[in-house]
């Protein structure tokens, strides 16, 4: 073989850059899955709009779909009711409230979301019907009280930077 | 007859170029204008919301407070000169106070009674019938809502300015800086806007959704500024444009303003 120190010495240099990210990694821990922080006082406002894993996968379509609801359709708040509990003259109801059915909604719930709306239907105060202003800063926020804990926490892993935060004011972090 | 390539391509070339003409008959044929009303949503459907300004009442530091309370309210910047005096190459404004000759250039004269002259007018998006703004929006950010509301979408909004191309009146402010350092006190209820987008009066959207008078009708106690329903015949502000005579500003122009001054 002609030039074979030359060869295997290429073949040595070139294996070691091909398997570099492997052995620069070794010995590192994997970046641990993040753990978004829900505090007692999120607990305590109440279950969240959807089921968690519902949330975890869709709160960036249900927000979209807010903000169109809200600007584009005047539809602020909405109502939500397990379909079997929900008597007919709800579906009348008018306003900026628009009736939602959530058929993973069973329990009555009463979270503090329903005394968000001080102008509605006294109608909306029967059954098991949930009132929600849609809302990023009166609604996600009021619950999830720190950005930095909460939402940056899975972004920051996932490396997504939503710019809602360029006009939407976020809660004021405590100092810790 | 026998068609050989040359032939064929000289049909297919024609019949090409016509094809691509369709499109242009099309919007010829439809008349349509971009942006103009939507679906009727439920929440507003029924109302017209107007504005009438009573201008025996009002005084210049009621207008002042108007206008602080709004900027207020929706985290206007107040944008200053490093020697703190206003910017107004770069200022942004929803309402602000003007003189006669400013704001009714086309009902003035030379013997103007001085009275008039010193009067401050508030100026505010006029949220008109028929709104330019909305007529060239290329996105659809602006707007008329069916309550008569012409609204901004700022999700939507590309920052190109022909809607402020279009309002006859000033209007509309474009944010050339971020206005965040410039906002004093920050209203966390109400997003604040950033760099490169346009932003105006909304008619206090955000609080009659609440059953709230808009910010500025509020913080006037004199009553000299009046807000309602055109569409309820016993409203407080038919009834004052049916016994008085009011005016709107340039109405030559055909935009059918909701902001109506009693003189
Ligand atoms: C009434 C208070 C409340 C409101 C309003 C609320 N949340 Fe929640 N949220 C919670 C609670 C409590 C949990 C924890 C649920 C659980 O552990 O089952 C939660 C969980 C979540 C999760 C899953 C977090 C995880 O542990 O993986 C996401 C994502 C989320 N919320 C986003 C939002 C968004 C976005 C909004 C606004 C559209 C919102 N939430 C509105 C209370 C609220
Ligand atoms: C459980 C982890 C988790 C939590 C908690 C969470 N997010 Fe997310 N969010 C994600 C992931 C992951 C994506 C990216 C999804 C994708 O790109 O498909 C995302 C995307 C988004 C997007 C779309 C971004 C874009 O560029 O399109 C928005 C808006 C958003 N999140 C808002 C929020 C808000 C507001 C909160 C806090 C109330 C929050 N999220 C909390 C995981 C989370
Ligand atoms: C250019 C500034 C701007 C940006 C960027 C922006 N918003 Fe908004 N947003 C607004 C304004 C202004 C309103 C109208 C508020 C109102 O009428 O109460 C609004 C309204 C909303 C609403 C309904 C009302 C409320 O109080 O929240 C939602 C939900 C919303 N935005 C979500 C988002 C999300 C999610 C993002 C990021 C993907 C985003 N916005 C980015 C300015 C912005």
């Amino acid at each position: 073989m002609y030039d074979g120190g030359k060869i295997i010495t290429g073949l040595v240099i070139a294996l070691a850059f091909l398997t570099f990210p492997f052995w620069w990694n070794k010995g590192q821990a994997a970046q641990p899955k993040p753990v978004p922080v829900i505090t007692d006082q999120t607990k305590a406002m109440g279950p969240c709009i959807q089921p968690k894993e519902k949330m975890i996968t869709t709160h960036m379509q249900i927000l979209d779909d807010w903000r169109n609801k809200v600007v584009r359709d005047a539809q602020r708040y909405e109502a939500q009711y397990a379909p079997k509990t929900r008597e007919p003259e709800m579906v009348a109801v008018e306003g900026a409230i628009e009736v939602v059915d959530n058929s993973l909604l069973t329990l009555p719930v009463i979270g503090p979301t329903r005394d968000l709306v001080s102008s509605g239907d006294p109608k909306l105060n029967v059954g098991n019907a949930v009132q929600i202003e849609r809302s990023l800063q009166n609604s996600c926020m009021k619950c999830h009280t720190s950005k930095k804990d909460f939402c940056d926490k899975c972004h920051t892993y996932a490396n997504v930077d939503p710019t809602c935060w360029d006009c939407h004011v976020a809660p004021e972090e405590k100092k810790q | 007859m026998t068609v050989d390539r040359r032939d064929f391509l000289k049909i297919a070339g024609l019949a090409a170029a016509g094809l691509s003409t369709v499109p242009v008959a099309q919007v010829l044929t439809e008349g349509t204008a971009m942006g103009v009303e939507e679906k009727a949503p439920a929440a507003t459907a029924g109302k017209r919301w107007a504005m009438v300004v009573d201008m025996r009442k009002l005084t210049p530091e009621e207008v002042e407070h108007a206008s602080h309370a709004c900027h207020e309210a929706h985290n206007v910047p107040n944008i200053v000169n490093a020697d703190g005096s206003t910017d107004t190459k770069h200022e942004i404004k929803w309402l602000w106070g003007g003189e006669y000759e400013f704001v009714f250039p086309d009902a003035t004269s030379e013997f103007l009674a001085a009275n008039y002259k010193e009067k401050e007018f508030p100026i505010l998006c006029n949220h008109c019938a028929s709104p330019p703004c909305v007529r060239v929006c290329p996105t659809q950010a602006t707007f008329k809502r069916a309550d008569g509301i012409v609204v901004m979408d700022m999700h939507r909004c590309i920052g190109c300015r022909f809607c402020m191309a279009g309002c006859p009146y000033g209007s509309r402010s474009f944010n050339f800086m971020d206005p965040r350092p410039f906002i004093k006190k920050t209203n966390p209820l109400y997003p604040t806007r950033m760099k490169g987008v346009v932003e105006k009066c909304n008619f206090c959207a955000e609080r009659l959704f609440k059953g709230l008078k808009p910010a500025c009708v509020e913080a006037v106690h004199s009553g000299a500024l009046v807000f309602g329903d055109l569409d309820d015949p016993s409203s407080d502000v038919r009834r004052l444009i049916q016994e008085h005579y009011t005016i709107q500003r340039k109405p030559s122009l055909g935009t059918g303003p909701s902001v109506y001054y009693i003189l």
